[in-house]
């Protein structure tokens, strides 16, 4: 690190001092999060004040600038989709929709898989992937039971179908949220870039899924039966407030398909649809805010600060120059590097400190390529959503199904995920690296 | 108006070392919907209600949204059920509850009736030995007994099966 003790960064001089000081709250944080001996929300808070205490103190950061760091587009948009989610979810359509899949299936039990994978994949691009798994993983259990059969295909299938779903849009996954608010990329930019290839990785996969699980899950005509007798209609309890949801869900859904052209940020779009349906619905909002997860949303908060204090002090952008030292500043091979790296990476650690990390140190790489920086975005994207899939701890999705799992009396093994995760991950990385070729270098 | 004067003298207890379908046997005989659990030394250190009971058997995934129960398959209560005969009550019991002393005011016997689900609350000596419990029928008693100076009823008449 000689060399930075000369460079002036926002009209301060930057000391190895600082920078040993700024690294160190954020590699003892990482760690921390990493090491799963502390919960990482707890650690992101921690470390964040922390950061802006010592930068205080050195003079390299402070709370003003550390404010300015935390992205409340990120922020909004999360709180936002988890209030309108957390609404919907009352109205029993999801149960409804998984009812309705089972019996359109006919009760088979392949088919129900195959309906299972599509409707995950759909919902976790249009809502967030713990979400999606947090209403699919109960009617999984429960058609499961119903058919008598082993449901960890079904599990397996969804945690990797709402890990790919996820990478189409800028809401499916927490990590494009991060991208496309720092980089400005919109909901629409994302479906036209990324959609397609995603389409093409869930036909790959199909195959796939019925080679590994097709003669695993054979049931009765019996039990078939008992399946085609459920009343999807049961669940709806509330349809006024369903008609209410659903309005505001495409409200939002197609707002998001235009904020774009709008001129107005994700959050707003979400941020609005959640005060709608809000005053619609016209009971006490505790409740329902009691329901966003604040958990979340602080560790969230407690990352950017850390990330700013990083970025202020310049790490980021010395990391920035490295990488372009080691790629030789070749277009082709730095997103080779971001693609693969960010997939391995994510595979192990938790995926959205390391785009949070990253995103600074892209976007210290502006101006240096022709084709500009929209494809290492993308290539930051692929990597780091479909990274997840490689390993049960790859992300937050697969450790919710995991722990459903757990209490109902399946333990998904660590090693026996990793054998099928990480066959996934390479495949759909791979058909991202084809398409990356194909569209961009 | 002393916790001493309207709680029950006696109360049902069982060693933590027991299994799930074991406090569910004493439980049913004794017509208790809470029971104390205690140590070799008799001190309590854990709590079972019926609710305790409940929370068992219905896996996490039904009881976080219970509509997806309307679709239960039928033999799932009795598989859950099945699956918990051999857990031990130190492994599921509640401990973090609320315990009094003889000597406490009943407005703090009625202020813990009413927070949390805790519906039964050991009383304890001075040596910290488990002497008796209020119930919320204790409190309804005393309530009683604050508007019908001469009709009391017995304040010992708690409903806690013996």
């Amino acid at each position: 690190m000689h060399g930075v003790e000369q460079e002036v960064v926002q009209g301060f001089h930057i000391t190895s001092g600082m920078m040993t000081a700024a690294l160190l709250i954020f590699l003892g944080s990482y760690g921390a999060i990493i090491s799963e001996k502390v919960h990482r929300t707890i650690v992101a808070i921690f470390g964040g004040a922390l950061m802006i205490i010592i930068g205080e103190v050195m003079g390299f950061y402070g709370q003003h600038v550390a404010v300015g760091a935390i992205d409340f587009n990120t922020v909004g948009l999360l709180v936002g989709m988890m209030i309108i989610v957390g609404i919907t979810k009352d109205t029993g359509i999801f149960q409804y929709v998984a009812v309705r899949a089972a019996k359109i299936a006919k009760g088979d039990p392949w088919k129900i898989l195959l309906m299972f994978a599509i409707i995950t994949a759909v919902f976790s691009a249009l809502l967030d992937n713990v979400t999606t798994v947090l209403l699919m993983v109960p009617m999984t259990f429960v058609i499961c039971d119903n058919l008598k059969i082993n449901p960890m295909p079904f599990l397996l299938v969804e945690i990797f179908m709402s890990n790919v779903g996820g990478t189409a849009t800028l809401i499916g996954d927490p990590p494009n949220i991060l991208i496309g608010s720092a980089a400005g990329l919109t909901f629409m930019e994302f479906v036209q870039n990324l959609a397609p290839v995603v389409v093409v990785m869930i036909i790959v996969l199909i195959p796939l899924f019925k080679f590994w699980y097709g003669k695993k899950i054979k049931t009765s005509e019996e039990n078939k039966a008992r399946v085609m007798q459920l009343d999807e209609k049961e669940s709806i309890k509330n349809p006024t407030l369903l008609k209410k949801s659903l309005f505001t869900l495409t409200l939002v859904i197609l707002g998001f398909f235009f904020h774009g052209a709008l001129g107005m940020e994700a959050a707003t779009i979400a941020l609005f649809g959640a005060g709608l349906l809000l005053f619609l619905d016209g009971k006490n909002p505790e409740r329902v805010l009691e329901e966003v997860e604040w958990v979340t949303i602080f560790f969230f908060i407690g990352l950017f600060v850390l990330v700013g204090g990083l970025e202020h002090v310049g790490a980021i952008n010395w990391a920035a120059e490295k990488m372009l030292e080691l790629t030789q500043g070749d277009f082709q091979i730095t997103s080779i590097l971001i693609l693969w790296g960010a997939a391995f990476f994510s595979a192990f650690v938790d995926n959205i400190p390391f785009v949070a990390t990253m995103i600074p140190l892209v976007e210290q790489m502006n101006g240096v390529f022709a084709e500009g920086l929209n494809p290492i975005w993308w290539s930051l994207a692929l990597g780091a959503c479909l990274g997840g899939n490689g390993t049960l701890v790859g992300a937050s999705a697969n450790l919710v199904v995991a722990g459903m799992a757990e209490k109902s009396g399946y333990k998904i093994k660590f090693v026996d995920f990793m054998k099928v995760g990480l066959v996934v991950m390479v495949i759909t990385v791979a058909i991202a690296q084809i398409y990356m070729w194909i569209k961009f270098y | 108006m002393i916790v001493k004067n309207y709680m029950c003298d006696w109360v049902n207890t069982i060693s933590q070392e027991k299994t799930f379908p074991e406090v569910v046997k004493q439980m049913v005989e004794k017509k208790t919907n809470s029971i104390v659990v205690v140590d070799k030394n008799e001190k309590p250190v854990g709590m079972i209600s019926s609710r305790t009971l409940i929370k068992q058997v219905v896996p996490s995934y039904l009881e976080e949204d219970p509509t997806n129960s309307m679709f239960g398959a039928e033999g799932t209560f009795d598989r859950y059920a099945d699956k918990l005969k051999n857990l031990k009550l130190k492994d599921f019991m509640d401990t973090d509850f609320h315990t009094l002393s003889e000597d406490d005011a009943m407005i703090e016997a009625a202020t813990y009736a009413l927070k949390g689900r805790q519906r039964f609350m050991p009383v304890l000596n001075k040596e910290e030995k488990l002497v008796g419990a209020i119930t919320r029928t204790c409190i309804k008693n005393a309530l009683h007994n604050v508007f019908f100076k001469d009709n009391q009823v017995n304040p010992k008449d708690n409903g806690v099966g013996k």
